[in-house]
């Protein structure tokens, strides 16, 4: 893919950085080791997603977590915070036991916490759990296939049947999550 | 190895029963044959992955633990160890698992909003994987002596998926050789496990659905050339994500980039339908026609 990436070194302007980000990190579930990293860069090399796109960096996330890019991270729909692949690769391999994907996972709970950028999909996906309590409802063609192969037609255990509706909608309105989406849907990112 | 008449709890997730059928039928058929009761769970959730721990930890938490919940209450004395097919709801269900029997704070946080709902998460089951519950509760030596149909002279590319493997503080998988449980799985009917580069690697399917498919496809490229050079003729997956990418995406690649060819498409299968067709079910009963690529073992 196409670098956006210029030759020249980068000036940070100081009003850019929030100091006190790097601790809210380590006291969001997930981010608690972010501290331990000394940016050597073996995650990147692990990366899946580095090999493809040379834009995007795992050690360049948790730099600007480190440095307290908080509108870089959070706020702008190009944070790259959302193309990671959670595929652990980076997190397995960290020398100093970051936990890189988590904190990457840590990062987005901050973002939609503050109402900064979500994608779409994602906040797509949210309601639609919260109605069918699966984010894959069986159509009638998927049905008619499942009973052409000699499956039941709805299994017991396909999410969003029997009670399960009614108990997630009061969990989710216990912890407030359809609020949370709510806010994040109406932010105009 | 094997604990006579043990039951488990069968979560089958969301993607597997509506997108990819022919992987819960295989898994039912096969687990019939080798004795493993599979007994379904009811009024389960979508476990709350990724997308919807990464926009709220505490509910995504509440909602995997709601669901271990009924896996705990299932016939009585401590509940049956749950078993699932998909690598997503694996990871999901086992870290958050661990982490709550582990951290009493956090099992309290969530039971305190589990009581919205008359359950209380009490950390008596262990979250399995199906192909482990056959690799460590039955064993590939049972396996082989049930093999009726031996997969001689096929080459299978073996792909575990990300979440089936790491992190492996949770998985507590040793990376420390090249064949692990699932090649031996696949040995076991007969088949041989190819080697092949980046085996272990992202497909990226995780990406398509978030947004970012063009990434997801550039990620698929590159398992792909790394798939061409390993002279398999087929592809074993456990994980639904990797399966779609594979059956779906080597269509769309070909299509989309000029050195995607149509030749060079492998034929993907979960492997419950390589296990099933060795002890002997026919490839029609297993599903493989609801497949995009299609596979026919041919005896050679």
């Amino acid at each position: 893919m196409k670098s956006e990436k210029k030759d020249k070194p980068i000036t940070i302007p100081m009003e850019d950085l929030d100091p006190s980000f790097r601790e809210l990190i380590t006291q969001t579930f997930g981010g608690e080791r972010i501290m331990s990293c000394f940016q050597c860069g073996t995650c990147v090399g692990s990366c899946p997603v580095a090999s493809v796109y040379s834009d995007y960096s795992p050690r360049q996330i948790v730099m600007d977590g480190l440095l307290g890019q908080k509108n870089k991270l959070l706020s702008s729909s190009d944070s790259p915070i959302w193309l990671c692949a959670s595929c652990f690769a980076c997190e397995e391999s960290c020398p100093q036991g970051v936990q890189i994907t988590d904190i990457i996972i840590a990062l987005r709970n901050i973002a939609a916490n503050i109402t900064g950028y979500v994608p779409k999909d994602l906040i797509d996906q949210g309601f639609a759990f919260i109605e069918y309590g699966t984010i894959s409802p069986l159509t009638r063609s998927l049905t008619k296939r499942r009973m052409k192969l000699g499956l039941s037609e709805q299994p017991p255990s396909l999410p969003g049947t029997g009670s399960s509706v009614e108990e997630l909608q009061k969990i989710i309105a216990k912890t407030r999550f359809k609020e949370k989406l709510e806010e994040v849907r109406g932010n105009p990112k | 190895m094997e604990i006579p008449n043990k039951k488990y709890a069968f979560f089958l997730g969301c993607l597997i029963p509506s997108r990819e059928p022919s992987y819960e039928l295989a898994s039912r058929k096969v687990a019939e044959i080798l004795g493993v009761n599979l007994v379904d769970m009811e009024n389960t959730t979508c476990c709350a992955p990724t997308a919807f721990l990464s926009m709220d930890h505490t509910t995504s938490f509440a909602v995997a633990a709601r669901n271990i919940c009924i896996a705990e209450e299932m016939a009585g004395n401590g509940g049956m160890d749950l078993v699932t097919l998909c690598n997503g709801c694996y990871e999901q269900m086992l870290h958050i698992n661990n982490s709550m029997q582990n951290n009493t704070q956090l099992k309290e946080d969530v039971n305190e909003i589990l009581k919205e709902v008359d359950r209380e998460f009490k950390g008596t089951v262990n979250i399995r994987h199906y192909a482990e519950v056959l690799y460590k509760d039955i064993g590939t030596d049972k396996i082989k002596e049930m093999v009726e149909n031996p997969l001689d002279g096929l080459n299978v590319a073996v792909r575990y998926g990300c979440h089936l493997i790491r992190p492996s503080e949770v998985t507590k998988i040793l990376f420390n050789k090249e064949k692990m449980f699932l090649d031996e799985l696949v040995e076991s009917t007969g088949a041989k496990s190819v080697e092949f580069m980046n085996k272990f690697r992202c497909c990226g399917g995780m990406l398509r659905g978030a947004g970012a498919g063009e990434i997801s496809d550039l990620v698929l490229n590159e398992r792909l050339r790394d798939l061409k050079k390993s002279g398999a003729n087929c592809l074993t997956t456990v994980c639904p994500l990797c399966f779609l990418q594979f059956d779906i995406g080597q269509f769309l690649l070909v299509k989309k980039m000029k050195k995607a060819q149509k030749e060079d498409i492998v034929p993907v299968v979960h492997y419950p339908q390589l296990l099933g067709l060795a002890l002997g079910i026919s490839a029609e009963e297993l599903g493989l026609e609801t497949h995009r690529t299609k596979f026919e073992y041919i005896k050679r």
